[in-house]
């Protein structure tokens, strides 16, 4: 089993699962404005009043808690994509943690986060953000991955010879995180002390999926060798949390004094899926195939993943906007009126990256998209 | 175009977008430089297989082979020269 899986090559695998990453991100995206449109954006097609929640519990909704659900991988996704990258840096003969890279990386990041947070408060929503956490939380994917790029050389001194234990540690780390917000959901008061300790751009939020990059990244033929022997079981295991997700959202929901949970409720069960669908999808031998299905423009996809990321949210805003103010009666049409957000949330970054590094501009190029 | 100028010019154009295809010394140090970041090698992984038609193992996804354009093309020989 072991012979065959030493003949896949994970770097496919790795930009494959970024480029559905990113896929995933837009329709994330796309269904917080479906939200919007539903409760705070009826009266533009309905005679009614807004908010209007009206439409909790329709089949709309339900769906779009169901995208919301399916999409829980993305971000786990990146961070487990650049783990692998951080125990690339010192695989082989490098013994030393290269600081010169990781400060280079950090500067890719932190730029671009800095042009698109001021971007999207001076240019699109013309205001000031009223606290640090608005302005932090923007792109807080970028913030996070800062962070965890100078906590590396801990990390990968850890998951050298401690690495169970590391990623038990900071499954529990990530499960506590998500439970503020879990807990809140159901009505329990969150002392404001542990609320503004756990905001979504600091570790350790989101670190176990990088740590777990770097574990994987470290012993790449264990880990596709147990890929392989536990491949059915991801699959299954994938499948299962799907509906239990579903019912973990119901019952939260059910229990929750709010008329509904948010745009972006993150239960528990989602990290489990998360888990499930990233190992499933690496280990997947239908991957090594010829034919599968969108791998060439996924692939492409996943090289661009950091400047989609960064740039989609401007266009999807203007889209949603203009949709709004211009044709309102897309706003009922829930399918079209995501497919369009996704369209150009996907289309406009796609386009501005490839007129930026194909004219005179293209020395700002990283400055735009990291 | 020798396999050395082909790789430069990958790098230079599709990784670096600003530099001309002789802007980057053979010897310079793509990692520490921060030009291959995690995206930047999944991209140049995939180019070098479509371009030179092998197959790059994950065993030697190492840096001792992504250094610098020199390790590169030095690995790439000894990958062909093995094939």
């Amino acid at each position: 089993m072991l012979a065959h899986y030493q003949r896949l090559v994970m770097t496919n695998r790795l930009l494959l699962l970024n480029g559905l990453a990113v896929i995933g991100v837009l329709l994330h995206h796309a269904s917080g404005y479906g939200f919007r449109a539903m409760f705070l954006w009826t009266n533009r097609y309905l005679p009614v009043e807004v908010p209007n929640y009206d439409q909790v519990g329709s089949l709309p909704f339900y769906i779009i808690v169901l995208i919301q659900q399916l999409d829980a991988f993305t971000l786990p996704a990146f961070m487990f994509v650049s783990g692998y990258f951080a125990a690339f840096m010192s695989r082989g003969s490098a013994t030393t943690w290269r600081w010169a890279a990781v400060m280079a990386r950090i500067r890719k990041l932190l730029v671009p986060f800095a042009v698109w947070t001021a971007l999207f408060f001076l240019l699109l929503v013309r205001r000031l953000p009223s606290t640090v956490d608005e302005i932090l939380s923007r792109y807080y994917y970028v913030l996070l991955l800062s962070q965890f790029y100078l906590l590396a050389p801990l990390v990968l001194r850890v998951a050298r010879t401690r690495w169970k234990l590391l990623l038990f540690i900071l499954a529990i780390l990530e499960i506590a995180t998500n439970s503020v917000d879990y807990v809140r959901a159901v009505g329990i008061d969150v002392p404001e002390s542990i609320v503004l300790l756990t905001p979504k751009w600091l570790v350790p939020n989101l670190l176990f999926w990088f740590a777990l990059g770097i574990v994987a990244g470290l012993r790449p033929q264990p880990f596709q060798a147990w890929l392989a022997r536990h491949q059915h079981r991801l699959l299954v295991a994938a499948a299962v949390l799907i509906p239990v997700m579903l019912i973990e959202y119901l019952v939260v929901a059910s229990i929750s004094p709010r008329t509904w949970l948010g745009p972006y409720f993150g239960g528990i069960s989602r990290n489990f899926y998360a888990a499930a669908f990233i190992l499933a999808f690496l280990g997947s031998k239908r991957l090594e195939q010829p034919g599968v299905p969108l791998s060439a423009p996924l692939s492409k996809l996943g090289t661009r993943s950091l400047g989609v990321y960064l740039a989609h949210a401007p266009f999807m805003y203007v889209a949603a906007v203009f949709m709004h103010r211009a044709t309102p009666w897309l706003l009922g049409q829930q399918l079209l009126y995501q497919t369009v957000l996704i369209a150009v949330g996907l289309a406009g970054p796609l386009l501005l990256m490839a007129a930026v590094s194909k004219t005179p501009t293209r020395r700002f190029y990283h400055y735009a998209f990291g | 175009m020798s396999v050395e100028q082909r790789i430069r010019e990958f790098i230079s154009n599709e990784l670096m977008f600003h530099q001309g295809p002789d802007g980057i010394p053979s010897e310079q140090s793509l990692i520490t430089s921060g030009i291959l970041d995690s995206l930047a090698l999944l991209r140049l992984i995939m180019f070098l297989q479509e371009e030179f038609n092998v197959k790059i193992e994950d065993e030697e996804v190492v840096p001792d082979n992504f250094e610098t354009i020199r390790a590169i093309d030095a690995f790439l020989a000894k990958k062909r020269e093995n094939a």
